[in-house]
């Protein structure tokens, strides 16, 4: 199929304004017809538009009591129509446009059965922050990661010897997508499905990484029990180190051993 | 310069992460005082949720 004029490059702005943005999104944003921008703070919406006057802002498809397929989806139609019109396209989103992110995911695919050219470019996430933040190597004893309230409306086995990372823990058991901050109450689900594999004890730590340079990262570290009272909002992550040991598979290491080179 | 080239000049020349404190790093910046107050001003927190809970709605 021959490629139609319009294009379209999501790119990741990284989490802290000026810091984290790579100069080929930078390159992307400038020369782009129209940017369409998601963003945690409007000092980073304004900072896009120090790059391109082309600005359209997809914080007027958020509304209290909306339900949020139903805003992403009009985001992928608003985006995917300036491609149609044969416009050089670019969506700039918070962090990584790849990570925790429908819309950038979606656009893409569809432009290019569309035939239009279409591609992502990686940016600095939310995940690349906490590990520097918190000093988590996810290498040492492996890392989980998954949505807070996919991690309880499904039956998600995971290894309590490796972290674990719940991501929009703000909305956690929150299944209507119509508000920007869960109940206690569901929050408390959340710990009590937790309690199932760690104590009550159990350090976790609810994670922030600095939109703005002049602003600290939030490390706040407290007591399993006491999770569901926390203030958390949009960015806050649910870290939880692991609850024990690793198991070592004595079986496979002979195996293992069997099959290496004498 | 503006608030926003300022801001992003820091974030280009350095962390808060290696500061004492943010007037501190604002110093050692060259940021005048006014600064504050012009972030603060348009500081305002955005929704940023463009992932929904489940994968099973994704078009």
């Amino acid at each position: 199929m021959q490629e139609k004029q319009g294009s379209l490059v999501n790119v990741g702005l990284g989490m802290t304004l000026g810091a984290h943005i790579t100069p080929l999104s930078r390159t992307y944003i400038e020369q782009a017809d129209v940017v369409f921008v998601s963003a945690s703070n409007r000092l980073i919406e304004q900072w896009v538009e120090s790059m391109n006057p082309n600005v359209i802002s997809l914080q007027s498809y958020y509304d209290e009591g909306k339900s949020r397929r139903h805003t992403y989806r009009e985001m992928t139609e608003a985006i995917l129509a300036e491609v149609r019109a044969g416009k050089k396209v670019c969506g700039a989103f918070y962090g990584h446009p790849g990570v925790f992110a429908l819309p950038p995911h979606v656009t893409i695919r569809r432009a290019r059965e569309e035939g239009y050219r279409a591609h992502m470019e990686p940016g600095v996430s939310a995940e690349d922050c906490l590990y520097a933040d918190l000093g988590i190597d996810p290498g040492r004893s492996g890392c989980a990661h998954f949505e807070a309230s996919q991690f309880m409306f499904n039956h998600r086995p995971f290894d309590a010897s490796a972290y674990l990372i719940l991501w929009q823990v703000g909305v956690a058991g929150d299944k209507s997508l119509q508000v920007f901050e869960s109940t206690v109450q569901q929050k408390q689900l959340l710990v009590d499905l937790l309690l199932d594999t760690y104590s009550a004890d159990h350090p976790v730590t609810l994670y922030e990484c600095a939109v703005l340079p002049i602003e600290s990262m939030r490390a706040d570290t407290v007591k399993l029990i006491d999770l569901a009272q926390q203030p958390m909002n949009m960015k806050t992550t649910l870290v939880i180190p692991p609850g024990k040991d690793k198991q070592k598979n004595q079986a496979m290491i002979e195996k293992a051993a069997q099959c290496a080179k004498k | 310069m503006n608030v926003i080239q300022q801001l992003e000049t820091l974030g280009q020349s350095g962390s808060l992460k290696q500061f004492a404190s943010v007037s501190e790093m604002l110093m050692t910046g060259q940021v005048d005082g006014a600064f504050l107050t012009k972030v603060n001003k348009n500081n305002i927190e955005l929704i940023c949720f463009i992932e929904p809970d489940d994968d099973d709605d994704e078009n």
